[in-house]
Order: C-alpha cells, then sequence, then structure tokens
C-alpha cells in the first residue's frame, strides 16, 4: 500500500548560516517515516524533541533544509517547489496548533469556521453545509452555535470551534499539535472518540501528545529524541517490550512500568494474552500469575 | 519560498556581547544618558561635518572596545534598503520649482546629511546595543530620572515600563508567528499575496485581532500577577542590584558630551560651507596649474 | 488555615451562582487538590480567597485574618503558564521583584533570592535571561518568585499542565517538600495521578463541593470521576482477593507489594 507520507532523512533547522554560525543546530536530523493512509499515529517525545517542528513541516509551514519529504505526492523538500503547489498542499494537509481557540478572530463561530474553506473559494451553500458538517463533527451544534459570540464560549467549546474550523477544509491528512492539552479528562475523551471517528472516515491524523494513554489508542507511535526519531513501532511494542521510551526521556504508562517489573521479578505473566493497560485485566493476569 | 523559519528577523538590540570591554562596564545610567542624547543630538544636527565628526569618534570608541564596523552595524542591516530607499526619496522630492532637474547640485549636500545622519544614528545605537542589556536599560532610566522623583516624576514606573516591555517583545514575535502560522494553515496566505494592497491588508486583518486580544489579556494577567506579588505604585523600592558610580563613568561622560558638542560647533561655525568652498578652490587651483 | 465558611459568588450579568455556600478548609503542612470540570467553579474560588472578589455571603479567613489585602500578602499564585507571570530580563531580578516590593533592605533581598533560587533549583541561574529557560525551569523560577514573598499558603493553578510528565514529576516532588515545610498548598489540577500525591481533596461541581476527603474516599464516593490507574489496580487486586497494604497509592508502593507477595513462600515459580 501506498505511503500517504514518506519521509528521508529529513532535516530541519532553525535561522540561516552566517559566517559566525555556520552550522545552526540542527532540530531535527535523519528522519525516516512512512505513514500509511488512514492510520492513527501517535508522535511522542520529551518538550523540545522535534514534534511541533515535524508537525509544521507536514502541514508545509515550515519548509524541510534537507532529505525528502513526499507528502501524497508532493515533495515538500524540493527546492524548486512553487508557491501555488504549496497552496494546494496545504488545502489537503491541514494542522490544528497548540491552543488552537486563542487564534479564533471572527466575531461569530460560524463565521469563523467558515474562514478555512471560504479562503479556497467555496461559497453559498455548499459553504453552510462545510461549516454544519465541522462543527456537528466536533459535537457543537449548528442551529445553536453558529451565531454565539466566539468570545461568549467556555474554553472547551472555544477548542472545538477552533477544530472544527480546521475539519472545514476536510483534509485528507489532519495534524494535532497536543489536541487535549489543558482540557479536563472528560473532554479529552471525547475529543478522542471523534479524532477515532475521523480515521474510520479515511482520514490520517497524526497527533502529538504526552499523555500515554492517548498513544495507546494509536496504531503506532513515533518516538522522538533530541531531533532524532527513535522507533516508530506499535503502544504495546514500544511500551511493553523495550526500553526506547525510557531512552527518550519517556516515563511509559503505568500498566506497562508494572508489567515489566513484574517480568524482572521473575512472574510468568500469561503469554497468551497480549499485555493490556487495562487495570482491571492486568488484575486478573496479575493474579493469574501469582497463583 | 516563503518559509516561517527565519519570522521576525531576531530581535538582536541589546544583548550584550562578551567583548564589550570598558564600555560594558559603565554605569546603566551613564549609558542610558548616552543612548538618549546622543540620538537626540543626531537626529537633529544639520552639518555633515558634524555628523562625519562624530561618526569617526564612534568608530574609534567602537574599536577601543572591541568592536569592529561591522559587528557594530549588523542588528541594524535588515532596515538597510528601507533607508536607503529614504534617502532617495528626500533628494528627489527637494526640488521646489519645477523648472529645476530632478536631482540637483543643491540637493547632494542634504542627502549626504541625511546618509551619515541615519548611518551615524545606526552605529550609535548599535554601539549603545552592544554594550548594554535589556535589564540595564531599565536601570539605566530608572537611575537617570531618578533625581526627578521627589518633583512627582515616576522614575520607578519608567524602568518597570520598560522591563515589562522588553518582556513582551519575545511575546509579540511568537504570538504573530503563531497566528499568522495558523491563518497560512487554513489557506489564509492566498490574500497576503493578491495584487491588490487593500486586499493584503485585509489579508493581515485577522492576525491583528486576536494579537490585539492576546497581548491585552496578558497584560491583564501580568498586572494581576504582579499585584499579587506585593507590587503598588507610587512605592520607593530598594533594587537588588546597586551600580556605584566610577571614574570611568565621567571619563566617558565628558568624552562623550565633547564629541557631540564639537559637533553642534562645527554647525554653528558653518564648517561645511567653508569646507566646500575650500574643496572648490582646491580643484580649481589644481585645474589651474594643470591647464 | 484558610477558611472558608458559606462563601457565595455570582458573576454579574450572570445567570447564576458561579460558587454557592461553599465550606472548607486549607491547612498549612498539606497538599489539598482541587478538581472539578471547567466551569465548575475553581477559578471563582481561587479569586475569592486571592480577596479579588468579595463573597456574596459567608465569611473567608486566613490564619483568623478576614482583611483580603492581609490575605492577598500570605497566600502566593502560580498560574498555568510560566511565562505570563516573568518581569523581569534577568533571573535573580524577577526573584527579586516581590521582595523588592516589601521594602526588605538589600542583604535581606539577596538572601531571599538565593534561598528561593535553591529550593526551586536554579541556583546559579541568577544572571540567564528567562527566555533562555526550559519550560520546567520557568515555571520554577516562577515559583521562585513566589516562594521569595515567604507565603504561608500557595495556590497552583493548573501549574503543572504545560509541563511534560517528567516536569511534572518534579513539580509533585517539590509540592511535597513545599508542604514538609509547613506550606499549605492548593493544587487545582485534572491529573488523576496527582489526586493520589495529596493528602486532601475537593471536588467541586456546578459551584458547590460535590466531595471532600482524603482522596481514596473521595474516588470511591464518586465512581464517575476518572481515576488514577494506580487506584483501579489496587481496587480490582482486592477484588480478586490479594492483600494490599492500607495506601498503596503510588507506583513504588504497588511494585513493592507486589515484589513482596512474590516472593512469599509457597508460590509457584
Amino acid at each position: 500500500m501506498n505511503p500517504v507520507i514518506s519521509l528521508r532523512g529529513l532535516e530541519y533547522s532553525y535561522g540561516k548560516p552566517d559566517k559566525h554560525l555556520p552550522e545552526p543546530p540542527k532540530v531535527l536530523a535523519g528522519i525516516d517515516l512512512q505513514v500509511d493512509g488512514a492510520e492513527l499515529l501517535a508522535i511522542i517525545g520529551a518538550t523540545g524533541s522535534g514534534k511541533t517542528t515535524l508537525l509544521q513541516i507536514l502541514a508545509g509551514l515550515l519548509l524541510p533544509k534537507k532529505g525528502e519529504a513526499r507528502i501524497l505526492d508532493l515533495d515538500l523538500a524540493n527546492p524548486k517547489i512553487r508557491e501555488k503547489e504549496l497552496d494546494a498542499h496545504r488545502r489537503r494537509t491541514v494542522i490544528a496548533l497548540q491552543r488552537p481557540e486563542e487564534m479564533l478572530f471572527r466575531t461569530y463561530v460560524g463565521d469563523d469556521v467558515a474562514y478555512g474553506p471560504a479562503n479556497y473559494g467555496i461559497s453559498g451553500r455548499a459553504l453552510a453545509l462545510r461549516v454544519k458538517e465541522a462543527m456537528e463533527a466536533m459535537g457543537l451544534s449548528y442551529t445553536l452555535f453558529k451565531d454565539r459570540r466566539t468570545d461568549s464560549l467556555s474554553g472547551g467549546e472555544m477548542r472545538k470551534a477552533a477544530l472544527a474550523g480546521v475539519l472545514a477544509l476536510k483534509p485528507e491528512i489532519l495534524l494535532l499539535d497536543e489536541p487535549s492539552a489543558g482540557l479536563d479528562p472528560p473532554s479529552a475523551e471525547e475529543l478522542f472518540r471523534r479524532i477515532q471517528d475521523l480515521r474510520e472516515q479515511g482520514v490520517t491524523v497524526l497527533f502529538s501528545t504526552h499523555d500515554m494513554e492517548q498513544v495507546m489508542l494509536a496504531d503506532r507511535a513515533a518516538v522522538f529524541h533530541e531531533g532524532r526519531l527513535l522507533a516508530v513501532d506499535t503502544p504495546e511494542q514500544l511500551f511493553f517490550y523495550s526500553q526506547i521510551p525510557e531512552q527518550a526521556g519517556l516515563l511509559p504508562p503505568e500498566a506497562a512500568r508494572i508489567y515489566r517489573q513484574l517480568k524482572n521479578l521473575g512472574v510468568d505473566m500469561p503469554l497468551n494474552k497480549t499485555p493490556s493497560w487495562d487495570p482491571e485485566s492486568l488484575a486478573n493476569s496479575i493474579v493469574e500469575a501469582l497463583t | 519560498m516563503r518559509d516561517f523559519g527565519s519570522f521576525g528577523g531576531g530581535f538582536d538590540l541589546f544583548r550584550r556581547q562578551a567583548s564589550s570591554g570598558s564600555l560594558g562596564q559603565l554605569h546603566p545610567g551613564v549609558k542610558a544618558a548616552g543612548l538618549i542624547v546622543g540620538v537626540g543630538t543626531i537626529s537633529l544636527i544639520n552639518s555633515a561635518s558634524g555628523l562625519l565628526f562624530i561618526l569617526c569618534c564612534l568608530l574609534v570608541a567602537a574599536g577601543s572596545t572591541g568592536l569592529s564596523a561591522p559587528r557594530l552595524l549588523r542588528p541594524l542591516l535588515p532596515v538597510t534598503p528601507f533607508l536607503v530607499l529614504v534617502v532617495l526619496l528626500h533628494g528627489l522630492t527637494r526640488s521646489s520649482s519645477p523648472g529645476e532637474a530632478l536631482l540637483s547640485r543643491g540637493d547632494i549636500l542634504p542627502m549626504l546629511i541625511m546618509s551619515l545622519r541615519i548611518i551615524t544614528l545606526m552605529g550609535w545605537i548599535g554601539l549603545s546595543s552592544a554594550a548594554v542589556t535589556t535589564p540595564e536599560v531599565s536601570y539605566g532610566i530608572e537611575a537617570l530620572f531618578s533625581p526627578l522623583e521627589r518633583f512627582g516624576f515616576p522614575a520607578g514606573e519608567l524602568g518597570l515600563i520598560a522591563t515589562v516591555t522588553f518582556r513582551f517583545i519575545p511575546f509579540l514575535r511568537e504570538e504573530s508567528e503563531r497566528l499568522a502560522k495558523a491563518q497560512t494553515a487554513r489557506g489564509g496566505s492566498l490574500g497576503f499575496r493578491s495584487a491588490n494592497p487593500f486586499r493584503r491588508m485585509k489579508a493581515a486583518l485577522p492576525t491583528m485581532v486576536p494579537l490585539f486580544i492576546g497581548t491585552l489579556r496578558r497584560a491583564e494577567v501580568l498586572a494581576e500577577s504582579m499585584h499579587l506579588r506585593g507590587y503598588r505604585e507610587k512605592q520607593s523600592r530598594i533594587r537588588l542590584h546597586r551600580y556605584p558610580v566610577k571614574l570611568q563613568d565621567l571619563l566617558w561622560s565628558a568624552a562623550g558630551a565633547a564629541v557631540l558638542a564639537a559637533a553642534v560647533c562645527m554647525q554653528y561655525a558653518d564648517t561645511d560651507a567653508r569646507l566646500v568652498r575650500e574643496l572648490i578652490n582646491s580643484i580649481s587651483s589644481f585645474r589651474g596649474v594643470a591647464v | 488555615m484558610i477558611e472558608l465558611e458559606g462563601v457565595s459568588y455570582t458573576y454579574p450579568d450572570s445567570g447564576g451562582p458561579a460558587v454557592s455556600k461553599l465550606n472548607l478548609q486549607i491547612r498549612p503542612g498539606e497538599v489539598t487538590l482541587l478538581s472539578g470540570a471547567n466551569g465548575s467553579g475553581k477559578s471563582t474560588l481561587t479569586r475569592l480567597i486571592l480577596g479579588l472578589l468579595e463573597p456574596d455571603e459567608g465569611s473567608i479567613q486566613v490564619d483568623g485574618s478576614f482583611d483580603s489585602e492581609e490575605r492577598r500578602g500570605r497566600i502566593g499564585l502560580v498560574r498555568q503558564d510560566p511565562r505570563s507571570q516573568l518581569i523581569a530580563s534577568l533571573v535573580d531580578e524577577e526573584v527579586a521583584f516581590g521582595p523588592e516590593n516589601l521594602g526588605l533592605p538589600r542583604d535581606e533581598i539577596r538572601s531571599r533570592v538565593q534561598a528561593a533560587l535553591d529550593k526551586v533549583g536554579l541556583s546559579g541561574f541568577d544572571d540567564r535571561n528567562p527566555d533562555t529557560l526550559s519550560a520546567g525551569q520557568q515555571q520554577r523560577l516562577a515559583i521562585a518568585g513566589v516562594l521569595a514573598m515567604r507565603p504561608r499558603y500557595i495556590i497552583f493553578d493548573e501549574a503543572s499542565s504545560m509541563l511534560d510528565p517528567a516536569g511534572r514529576e518534579d513539580f509533585y516532588r517539590l509540592c511535597a517538600e513545599l508542604a514538609a515545610s509547613g506550606v499549605g498548598i492548593l493544587s487545582i489540577s485534572h491529573f488523576p495521578d496527582e489526586a493520589l500525591r495529596a493528602d486532601r481533596m475537593l471536588l467541586m461541581d456546578r459551584g458547590m463541593i460535590a466531595a471532600q476527603g482524603e482522596p481514596a474516599a473521595v474516588f470511591r464516593q464518586r465512581p464517575e470521576l476518572k481515576r488514577p490507574f494506580i487506584f483501579r489496580l489496587s481496587e480490582a487486586l482486592r477484588a480478586q482477593g490479594i492483600a494490599l497494604p492500607e495506601g498503596t497509592n503510588t507506583l513504588e508502593r504497588m511494585t513493592g507489594s507486589l515484589e513482596r507477595l512474590c516472593n512469599t513462600p509457597g508460590r509457584n515459580k
């Protein structure tokens, strides 16, 4: 199956080289990554490991300095890339930055959500339909919220409105930078249910997060450390069977830590079951192993 | 190709470099006074020879503290094309009567003065910037105006305003970058490249509103934090850092004052006119000899 | 002790009370966790305690004083975004800001700055520019700025939510140390695992205190709350008959208990 994202040897650094700083520090180096269509990929790593930079490169906001970055048949790293190609790219690959609710600017919610598709020439009834679908995908009733003032919304509602503005572009690839940061647990869970719905609809979703439980929901996780990609694998493989998250300065979910601790103590955890992070089934496994 | 990687150009003013030698050791009040008086004088003087004199003394002073001319002027480089344009326009628009040529001999001296003024200003600010750190600017302003406090002049507040302003500059830069990226991600950059200047301005508007609101909100949060940390207006505060006035402060102040005073004298002594006459005489006598 | 009795407050032009009939205490030397959905009244409560709002009814006292100005002097606030609280361009100036405002003599200011920086693990950072610090370090700097005021109580308003998990661990450790040295800490947070490190927990719902007490008790009382993993695990293990000691609510204690269980004789290896 053809990957929708294919990165080879991707490199990025900020600033222009000059005679005082011939080699600006690399924020990303040697990144090789392939992502399939409709995959849900988690991007994890300590703060400063390059997650945000990667997402912004994929979105076409930053251009790679070296390497290859093929996204939906367009190589973003091509030095001869044209503005028009970038515009077309950004229509299909859309990013929601951190704390998107801080960037709402239209007075009314409906207008703000419409901003994106309107920029690409959608208008009239088609535009209204897009706005409606996007808002409902985020759980905001179109009729109730479209004429609400953006500054009258609660924090959680504002975030939903901001994300609806991104969804209204109907991207093929959706990039989310810490989408649930600052949300209370129920809102975060609701958000991830909707993200999974999008994935069911065929959208490829990449999201960065510090919450290891969210990582468990992903198909695979990409572990970043100091600008390098240490590994891409299923969450189970990474957390239960490897030390890679620790190398990246990350704390695996408690289930994984307990599981490994028990294995170190020589406890035979049942082999036929894949380890689960659900505490109740972990308890069952522990009880089984101890008796 | 437009990439957000070097947004804002890098605010390099007032970051003291290691090699600022004896100038860097001066009392911040002296530095602040030097900056203000120097900028004022250079802006008002109308004598090419005066400006040239100041410029030469500047370069000597810079050299003596280990700063070469290029290093001095580097922070102000981004503005250069704009300034060249200003000088040119100045010369072109000076002609008073319609019969005169667009650029006549009478325009040369004012254009020269303007160029010298700009270069000298850049040099003076560059030198100050190399010798002063941001906290010293605030302290310097406070120290400078503190004798006026007995008349009710809020020197302490002024210093604090400077401090907080410096704190806000990185915030403004980052916020506008974030907003610009968010707009671009939703197709907003299309307006930025329109041929119609009104369309371009209209495209920039979405970033203004959230920036303004964000800044106000941030200022409010900061004011509240300051209040909770005990800040009350109109109280004298003993500051942590203290700078004793040393002999070199007096020497450099005297030297600086002398240089500026000499330049002013040159203006009143009409040195320019004299030099030009001398120049014309020597050219014609030279010609006379050759013939 | 910070004590609220029957406190209610309604914002002008709003439909109903933001908080009503609150009764609660925050004791020095304890870490109290305040949890609740967004909009449940947590920030209103904070503003009331700090004296930024006056209650419509009820009373708030701090160490016996009802005066809001005095209250503010004893309570420090650390917010979510460290950068929004920073004022100066030098670390030591930043921490000195509070003591300077108190009109203290220079030596006193200097020693408080040193002590505060040591306490948060930023000694030696005196002449650094706060912009060059990491988010975790900036948060610690903000905390140092508050510590230099020698508050009796500190309110952390979601102060750890912008940190990565490693940064949060450092933060929890610092809270525990501060409480151990006698400061009363009110920490507003969503993170369930923070609950297990707190001495007491307050749950707010629609402006009222829905539950308060020891975290384990609150979780048992309110099954709909998102419970920390370790808590669920210990409950599940106990349900299966495994005897876990009371208070097995951190990862270390859990693994320790499990280790002991593994090493008891009579188990096939």
